[in-house]
């Protein structure tokens, strides 16, 4: 350091306006650190400053250092500008800081892009992000994406609000007091990962790997997890499915074997039937399947009928409108089959020739499904119900039924979406143009574009991802049966050693919190708990130890999405900007960890540079010979690659069988079925050897013996032989967990609700189109529009019980009574939930009268103070040299921050719209299908009690 | 010594004290004698500590300067500015680090942002001869933001708490210091 002469400085330097005591204080300590005194310099190494010479990459003057006149060139370029004037992603609002230049004609002058996925839900968007002085200004829709065609709906919009929100996790945190007390301090990397090292190499002399569970929400780095996890040996990996989507899955695996998700072609469709779903807000894949639904209405003409116990943007943006009862989705497509059968508006031909069922027994089955008994059950119109399936049938095959959570959630889910599957086989448009489809693989075709080699999958059994009293939920797929397990760990039927979350928030959005809180918090039943997470929510603050992770703008992935277009795509996620702090991604984390366990974990997880891996994955992307760049730069420039020449998965059944296929194969004169080496690989039809359907039959099984007899825990082998897809027995533990499940479709009422009171209800759930389930309320700019979330009740309900809008009651839940029936041996009962939940209601028609409506995403009490609707702590107050003391100042948020609920918990006080909502899981019971191991978040009856 | 260096190098102490928790040494450092009694005089109590103290000191600074929760006061002037990291200030700061050839050093500093109040008190340090204008810059723009962190820490008392009432003395005096240029 050159240094001032003291001379000059003390006849130029202007001295302080305080006590000239204090500057002296300063002088004096200032003195004493520069000699040396008490070490107190810097942490480096002493007396080297951190701010250090820059390096070539950033330094213009590489071999000497800048002159004044060009230092100050620099300089002078922002001198003076005010923060605001040139704040990007910050809205022209009223007030005196409001902007004075809007729009900034400069604001995309000298920017980058960088084209990426989404990750705010599981529709993975392709997105682009605007680039400028090494930070995000803007994220917007990628148009080369070619399921989300450049469309990006509000959560993405917020992309902003997630990256650079005040309240990000960014350094590893360990907690100092007891769990659960709040009380944390920063940790290195290093004292982290050699932590959670010794943790798991406890675990591995334990001798029980499977006591280290991983619990993933929302993971799209499924191939760094399942490394992990195999390097180590656990099949503990956990996951949502069931809380998500097992029933509908395990419906079309009955019917099709190949695919639990169905696609329909709604482009090209003339009549979509849509059974509870909320494409236009949040149905998985929301944004490329609405927009081809939109596109089948208006350029096709198609009609969009809808049946929903609410009245969703979908259902109030469809042609037709319909509130069945709870639960009874099954019962109106059932009617529905009735009419289609009895009235022979049947495909006849796919009946007889592509399903395995004869049409007389399939006539006396549906029998007594008339649609009059579809209204006494279900409350819509038999008239209706017959109208709807003539016209179904009529548009057939351009027609495909849709489902999801609506009929699924239900502890009869299994049986409504197998019903609503059949009306396809019906009227023969299942696999065809503008029915309905499915794909070989969800998105990208992983044979084509494989992950890089990782650790093959342990043997060892897991109880918590295969409970016993699940038929269906394991067999075919791994999607487990999350809701089940804090209750596993509260009865000891299992306990936890390691507990690593992931971008999960089950306190909040698994059923029954009580028992999700006690158990987290419970050292005997997790020892210990890691939690790896963006922002420091519920289930980080139950944790013993905090990882700061990366937003989906600073990692890596290869991803894709159920293909609408019916052909598999590849697209790429790469980071747009540096991570903040010390936040890392799990492709990062999980190699240092496995590095430090050693041993056989470190040689199994694949160490390589994260560039050089997602090269290699995308490494088969073809580009054109005279294309001057590597399959990495056309990602890089394109951000998403679909095949050209690719045709659409449309009857893949009806593929005829090579010469090669044959070589070798049997066929079955009986059933017509071609088996090589004793698996099945075709069926025999006029014209010649087609692939069939991937089921045994090799055709859509309406008649399933294979669930019947999994139910019963008998062997499967010659059945899962002939489908050759999917599929499998079930591990012996489950034995003495045998279940009856009907082979055919039918429908399964709900004990609870045949006889409710007058003062029950069922209580629903949904999802906004501005929140996912746990992860959105921290977005600013979706929780102001929506942040509250009372009560939907139909106004001859109110009027019965006394209510009107913006009264609270008081709700109690009650356990499932169908459920106690069919899995007792788990011990859920049937009684009340014992928490209840005082919550205000909102009056409107667009509800059903027996049903309560509570959506969820909302209520957080941890997550960011924009999720608590809290501005800061008031009590501070007061004005500091222009700034809040109270909040950090946001012309959005401390300003505008509108909907604080200063109520203080009086109901009296409450002002409609304010407030963070409330938990619906407070008195939601862990419910689950048994078949499939489905949540039931629509099925529970609550008593209402009016307490203002 | 000149005023100038003195000051600089409470900048760097005051700088280091914002961007990482007291560890054995740094404690040591400060309960010398001479130490001690110059802090004292500014406010800033010392204190020793026992089995578990230095955690519990880890958690105070925590919850004063890190705590991802709210109700924490992060002094990291985008926060305070704009309530989100990356604002214009950020992007400001690293202008003014460029203009001097200089560069924060994420490791040096923990990876806390750049606009970050240690790495700003650090920065004004190292510019004091190579550019003097930006620590004038510094000083009279860009420091204003972090009175309103400091204050909430000082209500919550303690040894950060002392540190922040300092540090607000000393911010108000580099807001009226100006380096000479030399043009």
């Amino acid at each position: 350091m050159t240094s001032i002469e003291p001379d000059v400085v003390s006849s130029e330097m202007r001295t302080a306006t305080g006590p000239v005591s204090t500057r002296r204080r300063f002088l004096k300590l200032g003195a004493l650190l520069s000699a040396g005194v008490a070490g107190c310099s810097s942490s480096k190494k002493a007396n080297e400053p951190l701010v250090d010479p820059a390096d070539e990459s950033v330094n213009e003057w590489k071999d000497r250092p800048p002159t004044v006149q060009e230092s100050l060139g620099v300089w002078k370029k922002g001198v003076g500008v005010p923060y605001e004037a040139s704040a990007p992603g910050v809205c022209a609002l009223p007030g005196p800081g409001r902007k004075q230049r809007f729009p900034d004609p400069e604001k995309y002058a000298d920017v980058e892009t960088v084209h990426s996925m989404c990750q705010l839900c599981s529709t993975v968007c392709g997105i682009t992000g605007i680039v400028k002085d090494g930070r995000i200004i803007k994220v917007e829709g990628n148009p080369a994406d070619p399921n989300s065609r450049g469309k990006l709906c509000a959560r993405g919009q917020a992309a902003l609000n997630h990256q650079y929100h005040p309240e990000r996790l960014l350094y590893p945190l360990k907690r100092v007091g007891p769990r659960g007390s709040g009380k944390w301090k920063r940790i290195t990397w290093d004292e982290a990962y050699d932590e959670v090292a010794a943790k798991l190499r406890e675990v591995q002399l334990s001798g029980k790997p499977e006591e280290f569970a991983f619990h993933q929400g929302r993971s799209r780095t499924k191939d760094a997890v399942a490394n992990f996890l195999r390097a180590f040996g656990t099949n503990t990996h956990l996951n949502h499915r069931g809380l998500c989507s097992a029933a509908r899955r395990a419906a079309n695996l009955t019917s099709l074997f190949e695919s639990d998700w169905d696609l329909g072609d709604y482009p090209n469709s003339k009549y979509i039937l849509n059974f509870g779903s909320n494409m236009f807000e949040a149905h998985q894949g929301h944004v490329a399947g609405a927009q081809r639904v939109q596109r089948g209405r208006f350029e096709n003409g198609a009609k969009f009928v809808t049946f929903d116990v609410r009245m969703s943007n979908t259902a109030g943006n469809s042609d037709e409108f319909f509130m069945p009862s709870p639960g009874t989705d099954g019962a109106v497509a059932l009617g529905m089959a009735h009419t289609i059968l009895s009235e022979d508006l049947y495909d006849a031909e796919f009946l007889e020739e592509w399903t395995n069922v004869s049409i007389d027994d399939l006539k006396s089955e549906m029998r007594e499904y008339t649609p009059e008994w579809a209204e006494s059950v279900s409350t819509v119109p038999a008239e209706d119900i017959a109208r709807i399936a003539r016209e179904f049938a009529a548009a057939a095959p351009q027609a495909t039924t849709m489902c999801n959570r609506g009929s699924s959630a239900h502890v009869n889910g299994y049986w409504n979406d197998r019903a609503i599957v059949l009306l396809n086989a019906l009227v023969g448009s299942v696999g065809k143009p503008g029915g309905f489809c499915w794909m070989f693989t969800g998105g990208y075709d992983k044979k084509r574009f494989p992950s890089p080699k990782g650790p093959s999958k342990p043997k060892t059994p897991s109880i918590l991802a295969d409970p016993p009293e699940f038929a269906l939920s394991n067999v075919w797929n791994t999607m487990k049966v999350g809701e089940i397990v804090y209750w596993y760990l509260k009865t000891k039927r299992a306990r936890i050693q390691v507990y690593m979350t992931y971008n999960i928030d089950s306190p909040l959005t698994w059923p029954e919190t009580e028992v999700t809180r006690s158990v987290m918090l419970d050292e005997e039943a997790i020892g210990y708990h890691v939690c790896i997470n963006p922002f420091f929510n519920e289930t980080a603050s139950m944790a013993d130890l905090v990882l700061p992770w990366t937003t989906y703008m600073e990692r890596w992935d290869v991803d894709a999405r159920g293909a609408y277009n019916l052909k598999p795509y590849l697209s790429m996620r790469r980071p747009m900007v540096d991570a903040l702090g010390e936040a890392k991604d799990v492709r990062e984390i999980f190699p240092e960890i496995a590095r430090r366990v050693g041993g056989s974990m470190a040689a199994a997880y694949p160490m390589q540079d994260m560039p050089e891996y997602m090269a290699e994955w995308v490494k088969n992307v073809p580009v054109a010979e005279d294309a001057d760049e590597t399959p990495m730069q056309y990602m890089e420039r394109v951000g998403a690659y679909e095949d050209p020449d690719q045709r659409p998965y449309y009857t893949p059944y009806l593929k005829p069988l090579t010469e090669a296929d044959l070589e070798g194969a049997v066929l079955d004169e009986e059933t017509g079925i071609w088996t090589k080496d004793g698996k099945g690989v075709g069926i025999e039809r006029e014209g010649g050897a087609v692939l069939g359907f991937r089921t045994p039959s090799r055709r859509f099984e309406i008649y399933s013996e294979f669930v019947q007899r999994t139910g019963r825990n008998q062997d499967t082998k010659d059945l899962t032989a002939l489908a050759n897809s999917k599929g499998k027995n079930r591990p012996a533990y489950h034995k003495g967990n045998e279940y009856d499940i009907y082979p055919w479709p039918k429908y399964s009422p709900i004990d609870e609700h045949q006889d409710m009171g007058d003062d029950q209800l069922v209580m629903t759930s949904f999802k906004w189109n501005v929140h996912n389930h746990g992860r959105t309320a921290n977005l600013k700019w979706c929780s102001e529009i929506v942040h509250s979330n009372p009560a939907w009740i139909h106004p001859d309900t109110a009027k019965r019980m006394g209510l009107k809008d913006g009264d609270f009651v008081e709700l109690t839940g009650h356990r499932s009574l169908y459920l106690a029936k069919l899995t007792p041996n788990l011990g859920l009962g049937s009684g009340e939930i014992e928490k209840r939940l005082r919550i205000a209601v909102w009056v409107t028609p667009a509800v059903h009268p027996r049903a309560l409506a509570i959506s969820n995403s909302l209520g957080h009490w941890e997550y960011t103070s924009v999720a608590k609707a809290k501005k800061g702590n008031q009590s501070v107050g007061g004005e500091s040299a222009g700034m809040d003391r109270a909040g950090f100042r946001d012309p959005d948020w401390e300003r505008n921050m509108w909907w604080e609920d200063r109520s203080g918990g009086d109901p009296k006080k409450w002002v409609k719209n304010r407030g963070n909502g409330w938990v619906q899981n407070t008195v939601l019971p862990i419910a689950a299908d048994p078949i499939s191991g489905q949540q039931a978040f629509h099925s529970t009856v609550v008593t209402v009690r009016k307490i203002t | 010594m000149n005023e100038a260096e003195s000051l600089a190098a409470v900048a760097r102490l005051f700088g280091d004290l914002l961007l990482a928790e007291l560890d054995e040494t740094r404690l040591q450092g400060l309960l010398e004698p001479r130490a001690r009694v110059a802090l004292a005089a500014l406010g800033i109590d010392v204190p020793e500590v026992r089995d578990g103290g230095l955690d519990e000191l880890a958690a105070d600074y925590h919850a004063a300067f890190l705590q991802p929760r709210g109700g924490g006061a992060p002094p990291v002037g985008s926060l305070w500015t704009e309530g989100r990291y990356e604002g214009a200030l950020t992007v400001r700061l690293r202008e003014l680090a460029k203009s001097a050839a200089l560069e924060v050093d994420p490791d040096a500093v923990r990876d806390a942002p750049v606009d970050h109040l240690g790495n700003v008190l650090h920065l004004w340090a190292a510019c004091i001869d190579r550019a003097p204008w930006v620590s004038n810059e510094l000083a009279a723009e860009h420091l204003a933001w972090a009175d309103a962190p400091l204050a909430r820490v000082e209500d919550a008392g303690g040894f950060y708490g002392g540190l922040a009432g300092a540090l607000r003395a000393f911010l108000n005096e580099l807001s009226v210091t100006r380096i000479p240029t030399g043009s």
